[in-house]
């Protein structure tokens, strides 16, 4: 596993410590199980949910796409980043003068 | 035939019939239905604010539901907890282990966690009688670092782990509640749906995964990157959410239709993506890269909108206040930005 590998390549760490473990977990192609590689409980347990993701009832996407945009576009209106009435009360932006005391 | 093989035929057997059945359900796409709606425009924000403090690169940050207060965690071995309009660091947390990846605000603000190479999830309270911070648990269990977390209230949280396991924790007596195995690499990122009765997953066996929080069961995966995926976002609504990764890719996933909608690439995109947000609406999505530079995306459209510029290094985190009023970006060249 990745995090036994921390001792050996600590010297990496201080840079780029994900990077290098990414990296690392590539080159070693150890870390990244494939199906050849599952034991028989973990194969049964893979099966069991995929049964069980099988059995999802799917919307058809003509449905739930022009759902997604109406719910956007409704919601578009409250969103401060489009709405630029909303960013006129900015808590990052001085909206008075300094006044010095 | 051995039993193992019978089992991955079944297994193949069953991902077709999966694949079949979303093919069924692709009756529309989203990229023709919004070729005629209006374009959001150009995007630009400005840096309203930059918090200088930490000493080395961060890695991980979170708003405060306030949409005031944030925490950032850093290589420098330090928590800090910052209030954003003044700048004024609340409070500098050192931490045990300096190896930190994540880092959370609970709701209440009462709150913060945060773990890495140490495998551990540690929970600081920050509103002690005595008014001072201190850890109140280390949540150990995990085999792997900690990669993210993400509190569902004052006791009980959500992590993820280069363990290839995500779990869910009773923060008072430092258990796992339950365990969610299926991943087959680290899982990197997770996100809590709106509603809290779910939360996805993305990990380095570039698949992500919609989990049942109390049953403990993987509802839906997907595939579609061919790299490791580093962040997860839900869709403000739930009914979606998006994903980043070293693929140079950003993918839209519905929920309802179980399938890949969109993809938000392009050809002079070449680095990785470290971190995703959504605006209020869900019309723009965050992006931060490893070139540095946070990309905005029209979502629906699946056009660059805006590219915000200004750190001189990855950008490692991004988040948007709950009112939707600002975007913080966390980078390795230690500073957070607000933008706006």
């Amino acid at each position: 596993m990745l995090h036994n590998l921390k001792h050996s390549y600590s010297g990496y760490l201080l840079e780029d410590f994900k990077q290098s473990f990414h990296f690392t977990s590539k080159l070693l192609n150890s870390d990244l199980i494939t199906m050849d590689e599952l034991d028989e409980t973990q194969l049964k347990n893979h099966v069991d949910s995929l049964k069980q993701q099988l059995k999802f009832n799917r919307e058809k996407t003509s449905v739930s796409i022009p759902e997604l945009i109406k719910w956007t576009e409704e919601k578009m209106n409250e969103d401060p980043f489009l709405n630029p009435d909303i960013l006129k009360d900015n808590p990052w932006v001085e909206s008075s003068k300094c006044v010095i005391t | 035939m051995s039993e193992l093989e019978q089992l991955r035929q079944e297994a193949e057997q069953l991902r077709n019939q999966i694949r079949d059945a979303r093919k069924a359900c692709n009756d529309s796409s989203l990229s023709q239905i919004t070729a005629g709606l209006d374009s959001v425009g150009r995007i630009q924000m400005r840096t309203r604010r930059t918090l200088r403090g930490h000493l080395a690169k961060i890695y991980a940050m979170q708003w405060a539901t306030d949409s005031r207060l944030l925490v950032s965690a850093s290589q420098d071995g330090k928590l800090i907890i910052w209030d954003s309009y003044s700048t004024n660091k609340i409070h500098a947390i050192p931490l045990r282990s300096s190896w930190v990846m994540t880092c959370a605000y609970a709701p209440s603000g009462s709150y913060a966690a945060c773990g890495g190479l140490d495998n551990i999830c540690s929970i600081y309270s920050l509103k002690t009688r005595e008014g001072n911070v201190r850890v109140t648990r280390e949540l150990s269990g995990h085999t792997g670092y900690l990669s993210c977390c993400r509190f569902l209230d004052d006791s009980q949280i959500v992590t993820s782990s280069g363990d290839t396991t995500c779990a869910l924790w009773d923060i008072e007596t430092g258990q796992q509640t339950t365990t969610f195995t299926g991943h087959t690499g680290d899982v990197m990122s997770l996100s809590l749906s709106p509603d809290s009765r779910t939360f996805v997953s993305g990990a380095c066996d570039a698949s992500s995964k919609l989990w049942d929080i109390r049953d403990g069961m993987c509802r839906q995966s997907f595939t579609g990157h061919v790299s490791d995926i580093n962040a997860v976002i839900f869709f403000p609504n739930g009914n979606a959410f998006t994903t980043g990764s070293d693929d140079a890719t950003c993918r839209l996933f519905d929920l309802r239709a179980d399938q890949e909608l969109m993809m938000y690439s392009h050809d002079n995109i070449n680095c990785g993506i470290t971190s995703v947000a959504f605006s209020k609406s869900g019309r723009l999505l965050l992006a931060g890269y490893d070139d540095f530079n946070c990309n905005v995306w029209d979502t629906l459209k699946g056009e660059r909108a805006g590219v915000l510029a200004g750190h001189d290094n990855r950008v490692s985190c991004l988040g948007i206040s709950s009112d939707g009023m600002a975007l913080a970006t966390g980078s390795w060249d230690s500073f957070l930005r607000i933008w706006n």
